[in-house]
Parts: C-alpha cells; sequence; structure tokens
C-alpha cells in the first residue's frame, strides 16, 4: 500500500504533499434491555489526500482509487486559490521516519470469536438489567481497528494500527413518572483483555441508577464542590485542553493573547499534561496523521501556561515545539489539533480531606456530557451527594453545572491524590475522537454555577 | 446495485439496498482571513437482509467486494437480530424539489468571495471578530429492495455562515442561510446579526430567579430535542417516554402546534421517502398544544403494531453528521416545524422589561432528556432591561422541563428560520429559572 501511495505523491505537482489510506474495521454489538439489537462487523476504507502550492493548503477525501486523479486536480486548483486568498501556511519541520508500528494487546480482538464478545457483553447487560424497576438498557460492545498507511512527499512512510474496544451504554431506571439514567463505559486501547472481569462497573452503576428514583434535585445557585475524576476530567478536557489545541487559537487573536505561554492562568496547585505515550491508555499511539511522533506536552505547570497542542502547521505559526497531535477521525477527514491524554496531575490531599475543605457544599461525580464555546462550558453530572460539615450526605441528582474557564481555573484550590483516567473517549469536534482520554484526581472547585432544573 | 441486490437474495428472502454519494465543497474564515478550503467525494452502500424473520445488516464504501458485503450481512444475521416488518412495496411517491443544477457551477471562489464580502461589511459596521463558513453539497440517494422499490433522488444544499465574536471568546452571534443553489447572504440576517452584537457588547450579569426567556430559532432544538425523545415510536416502545399514554391530552400552551413536514421543499433538504423507501408526509406531532401522534420507522411500527409514518432516518445522531451509510435506519423527525405567531422579533423583545434572550445553548445533550429537562449554559445569550438589548450574557444557565416551560408560552414570532433539526420561529416563555453569580 505505502509503494501504491507514494506512486500516487509521485504524480503531483506540489510544494508538500501527503496523502493517507485507511481502512477501518468496525464490530458493533448492542443490547436494548434484553433484546440484541444489532451485530455488525464492517470494512470501510478511504483516502485522504493534503497539498501545499505557492503556500496555500487544500484537502481532500475521496472513497474510489479511481477517483485520485479527478481529486488530485481539485486539490491543486483549490491550493492555488488558496494561495491567492489565504495566509501563506508553512510546516514545521518534522523527522522523516519510516515505520511499521504495531500496539502492544493484551488478547489481539481478532482472535476473539464474536460468540465470546456476544456473551460477556450479554453479561454485563444482564448485571445492569438485574431489577424490575430498571426500565431499560442500551449497552453495546464496540471494537474499531484502523490500519493507517501514510506517506508524503518528504519522504515519511508510517504504517500504523490502533486498536480500540469498549462496552459501554446507559441504564435507566424508572419508577411512576421518574426517568433516571446512567452511563457506563469500560475499555481501552490495549487489547479485548481490559474488558475482562468488570461485572462491579455494571453493578455499582444499576445501583446509582436505582438510588437516583429517590435522590432529591439540587436546587439552582452557586456552591463550592468537590469533582470526581471523572468530572474534573470532562472539566479538564473541554474548558481547559481545547484551549491548549492551537488551531483554536490560531486566529482568535483576543484569546490567543490570553492564552501566551507565561500567562498565569491558574492557582498555583495546578498542574496539567497531555501524553499520549502513556502506554495502556485509551488515548495511546505513536505518530499522529502527519507522521509526528506524539509526545508528552506540559501544558500548565503551577498555575502558568508552559504548552499546547499543535499540528505542523500551528506549530510553524506559533514558533512553538511540534508535539504529535494532529489527528483525524478516519478516512473522510483531514486531521485536526486533538488531545491525546489530558489529566491533572495529583496532589496530596485524599477524598476526606477535600470534603473537609469544603465544609457545606455538594460532591459530584460522572460526567453526563459537556461543552465548551470559548471560555465558558457547560456540563452535566450524573449524580451527586450534599455534604455538610465535610461529610457526604444525601444523594441529590438533575446536575448541570457551567462556568468561566479562566475564572474556574483560579478557583481549582485543591487537587486529590488519586488519579484516575477514562475509559473510553467520544469527543465532537467536527470529527469523533474515540480515543480522547482524560483524567485527574478528585479536586475542589469553589463558586461553581448549578442550573438546577 | 442489480448485481448487488440478486446476490444478496441467493441468502435471504429479502433484500434491500442503500446507496448515497455525497460531493461537498467548503471554506472556512477565521478573522476575516481564508483558513481552510476542504473537498470531499464519499460514496457508500449498505445492505439490510430479511431471513425468516430476522435482520442482518452490513455497509462498505466501494462495491468493489460485493461477496464480501453480503458475508458481512450474513455474520450479522447469525445474531438472530429480530426483524418484525417486511421492506415496503411502491408506494404513492410526492415529487419535491430538491435540486439546483446551478449547485454545479458554484466552484470554490464563489464561496471565498462571498464571505470576504461579509467579512469586509462586518467589519465596517461593528467591531467583532468575524469568522465565516460556507460549503456547498451536492448528494445522491438511491434506494431498490426486492419487493419492487427502486427509488432515488438528487439534492443540493449550499450554506453560509458567518460569526461575530465577542472578545476573548468562542462565544458568537448568528445565522445561517441556506438555499439549493448559491445566493447571497441575505441583508435582512445581516442587519439582524450586526445590530445583536453592536447592542450586546456590554457583558451584562442578570442575576438569578425566574424571567422571561427568548428562545431564538438557533436554540429551541434544545426544546425541541426533548419533544423527538419522548414522541419517537422507539421511546415509547421502550418505556421511556413520558408522553407514552398522552395522546389527545394538552402537554403545552394551545398556542403551541409543531409538525414535521419533509414535503415542503421552499428550502433545502425535502424528502419524498425516508432512508426505507416509505413515503414521506407531514404528520402533526404536537396540535393547539395538545399531543396528536408519534413517529415511527419500520422496525419500530412493526414492533408496537403501529403504521410507519416515513421517518425511518440513518441519522448519525442528532447532528447528523455522521455517515449515513454506517446507520441502520431508526425512528427520526428531520423536518420539524413550529407553527407562526403574530410579532416581530422586535416586538418580542420590546414588551419584556427584564429577561433573557438564548441565541446559542451550551449543553444541550446532556441532562435528563427522556423526561423533558434541560439545564443549558449560554453562549452567548442577551440581556434584555426595559425592551432593549443592553449586553450579552455569558456565565449563566437556564433550566427547566419542556412540559413545563412550554405552558408558559406568551409569543411567537411571525417568521420562521431554518436552524438546526428545523425551520422555526422564536419562542417567548415566561417565568424560566435562571441561575447565574451574583
Amino acid at each position: 500500500m505505502i509503494d501504491k501511495l507514494k506512486k500516487m505523491l509521485s504524480g503531483i505537482n506540489a510544494d508538500y504533499a501527503d496523502i493517507r489510506y485507511e481502512a477501518k474495521r468496525d464490530l458493533s454489538i448492542v443490547f436494548n434491555a434484553h433484546e440484541l439489537t444489532s451485530l455488525e462487523s464492517n470494512t470501510t476504507d478511504g483516502y485522504v489526500l493534503r497539498m501545499i502550492r505557492k503556500g496555500g493548503m487544500s484537502v481532500i477525501s475521496f472513497t474510489r482509487e479511481s477517483d485520485a486523479p479527478e481529486a488530485i486536480r481539485i486539490a491543486s486548483e483549490n491550493a492555488l486559490l488558496m494561495s491567492r486568498s489565504g495566509l501563506p501556511v508553512k510546516l514545521a519541520e518534522t523527522e522523516v521516519v519510516q515505520e511499521r508500528f504495531r500496539p502492544e494487546l493484551l488478547e489481539d480482538p481478532r482472535g476473539i470469536s464474536i460468540e465470546e464478545k456476544l456473551n460477556l457483553t450479554r453479561g454485563y447487560n444482564e448485571i445492569a438489567l438485574g431489577d424490575k424497576r430498571i426500565a431499560t438498557t442500551s449497552i453495546g460492545y464496540g471494537e474499531v481497528i484502523r490500519g493507517k498507511f501514510f506517506a508524503n512527499t518528504e519522504g515519511t512512510a508510517i504504517d500504523e494500527e490502533t486498536v480500540t474496544t469498549r462496552i459501554s451504554g446507559s441504564i435507566t431506571a424508572k419508577e411512576g413518572n421518574i426517568l433516571q439514567n446512567v452511563r457506563v463505559a469500560i475499555g481501552g486501547s490495549n487489547g479485548f483483555a481490559v474488558l475482562r472481569d468488570s461485572s462491579g462497573v455494571f453493578e455499582n452503576k444499576k445501583r446509582i441508577a436505582l438510588e437516583l428514583l429517590s435522590a432529591e434535585s439540587v436546587k439552582a445557585g452557586v456552591y463550592n464542590v468537590v469533582l470526581n475524576s471523572s468530572l474534573a476530567g470532562v472539566f479538564t478536557h473541554e474548558a481547559f485542553g481545547h484551549f491548549s489545541e492551537a488551531d483554536l487559537l490560531e486566529d482568535a487573536p483576543t484569546m490567543r493573547e490570553k492564552m501566551q505561554l507565561g500567562a498565569h492562568l491558574g492557582n498555583e496547585i495546578l498542574n496539567i499534561k497531555d501524553d499520549p505515550t502513556m502506554p495502556g491508555q485509551v488515548g495511546f499511539y505513536r505518530y499522529d496523521d502527519e507522521g509526528v511522533r506524539a509526545r508528552p506536552v506540559q501544558l500548565m505547570k503551577n498555575g502558568v501556561l508552559t504548552g499546547r497542542l499543535h499540528s505542523r502547521r500551528t506549530a510553524s505559526s506559533f514558533g512553538e515545539p511540534l508535539t504529535g497531535h494532529c489527528v483525524a477521525e478516519d478516512y473522510r477527514y483531514a486531521p485536526i489539533v486533538r488531545m491525546g491524554t489530558i489529566f491533572i496531575e495529583p496532589g496530596t490531599d485524599s477524598l476526606d480531606t477535600l470534603l473537609g475543605k469544603i465544609g457545606d457544599g455538594l460532591y459530584l461525580l460522572d460526567a453526563k456530557g459537556g461543552q465548551t464555546s470559548g471560555d465558558s462550558f457547560t456540563f452535566g453530572a450524573q449524580y451527586g451527594y450534599l455534604v455538610r460539615n465535610g461529610k457526604k450526605d444525601r444523594m441529590i441528582r438533575d446536575i448541570n453545572i457551567s462556568g468561566n474557564l479562566y475564572q474556574t481555573l483560579q478557583n481549582i484550590t485543591a487537587v486529590g491524590n488519586d488519579l484516575n483516567l477514562s475509559k473510553a473517549g467520544g469527543c465532537g469536534k467536527g470529527q469523533t475522537n474515540i480515543k480522547s482520554c482524560h483524567g485527574a484526581p478528585h479536586v475542589i472547585i469553589r463558586d461553581v454555577i448549578l442550573g438546577g432544573v | 446495485m442489480e448485481k448487488l441486490l440478486k446476490l444478496a437474495l441467493e441468502h435471504a428472502q429479502h433484500a434491500e439496498i442503500y446507496h448515497l454519494e455525497r460531493k461537498s465543497t467548503g471554506v472556512s474564515f477565521e478573522n476575516s482571513n481564508l483558513k481552510d478550503l476542504e473537498s470531499t467525494v464519499q460514496c457508500g452502500y449498505s445492505l439490510r437482509l430479511i431471513k425468516n424473520g430476522k435482520m442482518g445488516f452490513a455497509y462498505t464504501k466501494n462495491l468493489i467486494d460485493r461477496k464480501g458485503l453480503v458475508d458481512n450481512a450474513l455474520v450479522s444475521l447469525k445474531g438472530g437480530i429480530d426483524a418484525p416488518f417486511n421492506f415496503p412495496a411502491p408506494g404513492q411517491i410526492k415529487k419535491v424539489d430538491t435540486y439546483n443544477p446551478g449547485i454545479e457551477k458554484i466552484g470554490s471562489q464563489a464561496l471565498v468571495d462571498e464571505c470576504i464580502r461579509l467579512c469586509s461589511t462586518i467589519s465596517s459596521r461593528s467591531k467583532a471578530q468575524v469568522n465565516a463558513s460556507a460549503e456547498y453539497t451536492i448528494s445522491s440517494l438511491a434506494i431498490l429492495n426486492s419487493n419492487g422499490v427502486n427509488l432515488s433522488q438528487k439534492s443540493s444544499t449550499c450554506y453560509i455562515a458567518p460569526q461575530l465574536l465577542y472578545p476573548g471568546t468562542h462565544s458568537s452571534v448568528y445565522r445561517m442561510h441556506l438555499s439549493k443553489a448559491f445566493s447571497s447572504y441575505p441583508d435582512s440576517y445581516l442587519d439582524h446579526i450586526i445590530c445583536l452584537y453592536n447592542d450586546s457588547q456590554r457583558e451584562a450579569t442578570p442575576g438569578s430567579g425566574r424571567m422571561k426567556v427568548i428562545f431564538l430559532p438557533e436554540s429551541v432544538y434544545t426544546l425541541m430535542w426533548r419533544l423527538k425523545s419522548a414522541s419517537s415510536g422507539r421511546s415509547v416502545f421502550e418505556n421511556e417516554s413520558p408522553l407514552a399514554k398522552k395522546i389527545g391530552q394538552r402537554i403545552f400552551s394551545e398556542k403551541l402546534t409543531v409538525w414535521n413536514d419533509p414535503l415542503d421543499d421552499r428550502g433545502t433538504g425535502a424528502r419524498s421517502f425516508d432512508d426505507e423507501g416509505t413515503p414521506c408526509g407531514r404528520l402533526d406531532i404536537v396540535k393547539d398544544g395538545t399531543l396528536n401522534s408519534f413517529y415511527y420507522d419500520l422496525k419500530y411500527a412493526g414492533k408496537s403494531g403501529s403504521v410507519p409514518t416515513g421517518n425511518g432516518f440513518k441519522g448519525g445522531g442528532m447532528f447528523g453528521g455522521g455517515d449515513p451509510v454506517v446507520y441502520k435506519p431508526s425512528p427520526d423527525i428531520l423536518h420539524l416545524r413550529i407553527g407562526t405567531g403574530d410579532l416581530s422579533l422586535e416586538q418580542m423583545i420590546s414588551g419584556v422589561d427584564r429577561g433573557i434572550i438564548v441565541q446559542s445553548a451550551l449543553g444541550a445533550h446532556s441532562g435528563n432528556i427522556p423526561n423533558g429537562d434541560f439545564s443549558i449554559g449560554l453562549a452567548p445569550g442577551f440581556y434584555i432591561e426595559n425592551g432593549k438589548v443592553t449586553g450579552h450574557v455569558k456565565d449563566a444557565m437556564i433550566a427547566g422541563n419542556i412540559y413545563d416551560v412550554l405552558q408558559n408560552v406568551s409569543a411567537i414570532e411571525n417568521d420562521s428560520h431554518f436552524a438546526m433539526t428545523g425551520r422555526y420561529p422564536a419562542l417567548l416563555l415566561d417565568g424560566v429559572s435562571v441561575a447565574a453569580r451574583g
């Protein structure tokens, strides 16, 4: 395949070009309540071509090999149009590499039968359904194997595979008119074994869905809160992480000014890193989709902004080091700047200490969707507890919090000692990134707005 | 496709092939500079088999390996997934106008030129940072089944969307313009977004409490999403709809009528048949506040003994962002309409002494959607004092349950605009809960 790509590149008259071919294999199994509603095994493929001519860059994706000449023609024209109307694009220098890379897997899912995958998923689903007040579930197995071939006119040629598996979904409890649901996910990028022996996760989430039926609605207002790893991780990803993506800042002068390296943005206890090279995490990869080797980036140190995530284009435009964070969803998309594994580094406080520090407030757990727009963010929590005199009290529900990034970074006043990373990703930034991984220890945030219902 | 159908029928009693080809080119401007120019030429096929009442499904991008596709569908068939329906026979398909051949002549340059015009016009009339994007798409859809359905439809869409950003944020004022071939962004929309931006430059702090809230067409989907969820034949069947037994009961203010109209081809994206080949037609969901109907695809109509309503779509979730080829059809509503009222947006605003306008909802996808709950941030909202927009609001949340807040519709705009999931007027609701600092 690499030879075929090189041949396509050789016919292109451009200052730079790269082409990526991907064959993607999906296996999905879904149960809704007791019923198996989906079992699918599919392979899809396609090409993405990028080209720079006279400083103008264009991208085209296409499906059929026979469309390549037409695609090259369109991309060439568009690149010239870009060179006339847009600002010139330069790519940061990177090492030329030739490598075939396969991740280390604990049990390659391709070696496991569909029956075994079906049975494991059914087993977890039955655990989730184990109470008559559970109205329905939607729990599924998902396996995505991306076989990626990348070549560019600088001589880089990479053949890398990523293997992502998960069992995830939602559990809905119902009593009278009250419906409550929680989400559940296990998974990783290091083989099928990560999915085994996880009955406890589904048992626990079923229990929480049932307890939520009699939990009380939280009142709208401003609170001091302790967030668990899942929620603090979503905050790190949604509110801070997206601001570390250089492509979102590149042409936003007022934000770029605020987000200068060296700016004192956060509380001094705050240290944040993105590291796609940590083995065993769902966010793991070796090369990004521009053929740049992934590397860890210290984004914030003692509250000071120290780095950000780059593509070759943004690294050049910001004059900052390459990080290897330019990733595409699949064969349909050009790569864009994405987080790998982003997390708040652990501090020293235990959960009890953190609860003690807020005295009266809320303890919020497990993310339920989040969204950001510039420095504003909103996200939901699946459940929580009132905190009275530093102790966990009654359960609460209907929790959505909102805030401003800069204010919140200052208001994180304590960081726990227990780092946990997410097991399954799903970041949407025009494209979906199923490998997006985030985490944190428990943290305290002061003065958070809760919407209530 | 005929060859594939024949091959499939060697292994199953019934078969259906769905084929989609899509070509698009899009440009984006950030801070008035041309940033990206992307094109895509995609195609794909999906196959459904029914054998002894069981369903098999598979898809592929190319038709190079027909046998491989059928084999994947046979693996799927082994799962024993029930198919409580058969594919439809040819029905009465109305003609809709979805394609304007002018689209073929647009070219990237016209999109670039229009965005340059918008960036410079807006910059001359406001201090906002201007981003803009424009894209045109041509798609061809075909559905073939073993009961004789052989349908196809070609569609064209061009959108233009300028945004006025507040300093230091990605929060912006925007409105999208859609047409079947290229047409300039309308002056009335330019006036709307520029005036809203200029009137709202100050950052306002609304305080907490119950207030009048106007949902602009761009944020009405937050409310409609909950209604879509509850009126889906799937939610009703799966025991997670609060509306399950409420047909004929009043659920919203009598001022509110909500219907689905796939045949409305004044704008883009009309459909005369759904992704299963069932004919589409108008369906009233809520009539004068009273729940009228649920909507169904073949599967959930079969499961619940109802009639398919032409609402089987291969959606990629709420925002339809995914590749339809890879999804099985499920009940979905893509052409929602809300009956218009009798006030202009300006008149609605002038009647509010203190309130908030929701331009863009943050977190519309979180919260207890089946239950009708929402709890959204503002990105941004506008603050109204004494009948005038006096600032924009960022750090505040608006929350409620649609079955409460839509009882209190006090005014509906006399015009409607294309936005996510449908074509909506602005809605003015009384007494919605607002939480904010201070």
